[in-house]
């Protein structure tokens, strides 16, 4: 039985074959099959580079802003530094307490 | 590894615009009349339809192509004729008709004529190709739709699976006995089957 079988699918097997000739004689390529293949080429081909460009200016915007976030923190303690120096130079001396007078206390 | 596939992981591999140009071209030219022969076959007498769908394959093909992972021997092929089945399917159903399958067998007798104009047909394979046909003549529902998904479209049975829902082993036996039935079939018949044409050359 299993014999048959496999002689049944070899015989389906070659028909699929034959299909296959059959079809490059009955529907051989034509050139605007390969134009719309072509066109459709181009148009992937474009969108993939649109779409790398904006990643690669996404990476760039997102480098300047952790550069500029860096910059601005090492400039941070420099100003408190300037505002702690300036402090010091305007500084009030503090008030001495005031001395009684001998004939007044009570 | 059939010509399709070598093809298919060059174009994965390729990453200049003329190369894959060139690639899909030769793509095209393996199996673009296979799809074009499908497409005419299922849309039965339109076929400014089977035209429409086979360019919108075309495209799907193009636009897919890197979503494509099989590494099984015949595998994008098979992908290419899926796309094609399913734009047909999509195509029936916006038109609400009825479904019907391609590739019925006096069709494919005409292609089978055609196909002796590329590679002469010997006897012993004609007679092999005639009881192929009868063979698909005598497959009730739904073993036609069964033999001719994994023999003539060559899918296999994970695919075929899919869209019977059953598992594969299931349809692997269920392919089996449709091809066991069949042959009965085509061996109790005692006179030719209407419309063949019996050719001796």
């Amino acid at each position: 039985m299993a014999e048959h079988e496999n002689e049944d699918e070899v015989k389906l097997r070659k028909l699929a074959a034959r299909l296959e000739l059959g079809w490059q004689k009955l529907y051989p390529v034509r050139k605007k099959d390969l134009e719309v293949v072509r066109q459709a080429v181009q148009e992937q081909w474009d969108q993939e580079k649109e779409l790398a460009r904006e990643a690669a200016e996404a990476r760039l915007a997102r480098k300047a802003e952790s550069a500029r976030k860096e910059a601005s923190l090492e400039q941070e303690p420099e100003q408190e530094r300037e505002q702690e120096s300036g402090e010091e130079q305007t500084q009030v001396p503090p008030e001495q307490p005031k001395r009684r007078s001998p004939g007044r206390h009570r | 590894m059939s010509p399709l596939d070598d093809l298919a992981r060059e174009l994965q591999q390729a990453d200049t615009l003329p190369d894959r140009m060139r690639i899909l071209d030769e793509i095209v030219h393996h199996v673009g009349p296979a799809l074009r022969g499908y497409l005419n076959g299922a849309c039965r007498g339109q076929p400014e339809e089977a035209e429409d769908l086979y360019m919108e394959t075309l495209r799907a093909l193009v636009l897919g192509w890197p979503k494509f992972r099989s590494k099984a021997e015949g595998g994008f092929r098979r992908w290419c004729l899926k796309i094609a089945r399913n734009k047909f399917v999509d195509w029936l159903r916006e038109k609400q008709r009825t479904p019907v399958d391609p590739m019925e067998p006096d069709e494919l007798e005409q292609v089978v004529d055609a196909s002796a104009q590329v590679a002469w047909i010997s006897p012993g394979d004609r007679l092999d190709l005639e009881y192929a046909i009868n063979l698909l003549r005598a497959a009730k529902p739904p073993c036609d739709k069964y033999l001719r998904r994994h023999y003539l479209e060559d899918q296999d049975y994970a695919a075929m699976a899919e869209e019977f829902g059953v598992p594969a082993e299931t349809m692997q036996k269920r392919t089996s006995r449709c091809v066991e039935r069949a042959r009965a079939l085509v061996n109790r018949r005692s006179k030719p089957w209407p419309n063949t044409k019996t050719k001796t050359k």
